[in-house]
């Protein structure tokens, strides 16, 4: 399985990936790497309905996901979804590799406002930014972009501009 | 039955606001805006709280498909018949439910609004 996009959003399977980036990037499969989806049935009835016709969705816990990518050696073109930086880390420490992840929304709940905020759709918590630090030193570079074509930011300039790394 | 409009950024609160152009204030029709840094688990605990207070019909009226305020009216209606979602809202559609809120029960509502909303959209032609 190609990984033509690896996107962390907090809104999973909704309008602005299937509208754009699937036509994008033209996967014809979305992964969601999630545990919690992985074992809610109603959550997998939501992104199954909000998953276009004619697209596969495969949802898998995180190891799960790992697992299979290292045996899947097709050419299907999968567009990657997880929740946080944590479960993007989590990914790429069990050996899975991109070349670039796209940051898609990552906000504040109300209830844990630890999260600063970077960009409109992007707020980061000290955590974040140590997830995302490492998932830069792998070599994966980090961007935030909502759809293709709209401006993309490099989420390490911009965590550095917001004071993270100091 | 209570009408609750949902839509990315302000498109239900104007879109309401249209049709009460037509309509006159309607009062008990409620509309909400998704936008660009709401928290989805945010925005679902604060319609299923708004849920737990009503004790009438609801019918949700959904900007478009698969998008959160949909996937969300849709996971919040699962265990519940006296709750419908309809999706892809024109000006029509919204005009069209608030004038029949009190005539009819939701799933009539709904089966209603599906039969005739192909008339809400055309072109024009001599």
């Amino acid at each position: 399985m190609k990984l033509l996009e690896t996107r962390i959003d907090d809104r999973l399977v909704h309008g602005q990936i299937v509208t754009t980036w699937i036509q994008a990037t033209r996967a014809d499969t979305i992964v969601v790497a999630d545990d919690n989806a992985a074992n809610d049935s109603f959550q997998q009835t939501i992104l199954k309905m909000a998953t276009p016709e004619g697209i596969k969705l495969i949802i898998k816990s995180l190891s799960d996901a790992a697992t299979m990518f290292k045996a899947d050696q097709s050419n299907m073109g999968a567009l990657l979804i997880v929740r946080s930086a944590s479960d993007a880390r989590t990914l790429l420490e069990s050996g899975i590799r991109v070349d670039k992840i796209t940051l898609g929304n990552i906000t504040n709940k109300k209830s844990n406002l630890k999260r600063k905020m970077i960009l409109k759709y992007v707020f980061a918590s000290q955590e974040d930014a140590d997830n995302l630090m490492a998932i830069s030193k792998m070599g994966v570079k980090l961007v935030a972009q909502t759809v293709p074509g709209e401006k993309s930011y490099d989420i390490m300039e911009l965590m550095k501009k917001a004071g993270f790394y100091n | 039955m209570k009408i609750i409009v949902l839509s990315h950024e302000k498109l239900a609160d104007y879109i309401v606001e249209c049709a009460e152009y037509f309509l006159g204030k309607t009062g008990d029709v409620v509309s909400i805006g998704l936008s660009l840094g709401d928290n989805p688990d945010d925005y679902e605990e604060m319609l299923t709280c708004m849920l737990a207070e009503i004790d009438e019909q609801v019918l949700f009226i959904c900007d478009i498909k698969s998008g959160t305020p949909y996937n969300t009216a849709c996971k919040l209606s699962f265990a519940n018949s006296d709750i419908r979602v309809l999706y892809g809202m024109n000006l029509a559609m919204i005009i069209e439910c608030l004038s029949n809120r009190n005539e009819m029960d939701v799933n009539e509502l709904v089966h209603h609004i599906i039969k005739i909303m192909p008339k809400s959209f055309g072109t024009f032609e001599l």
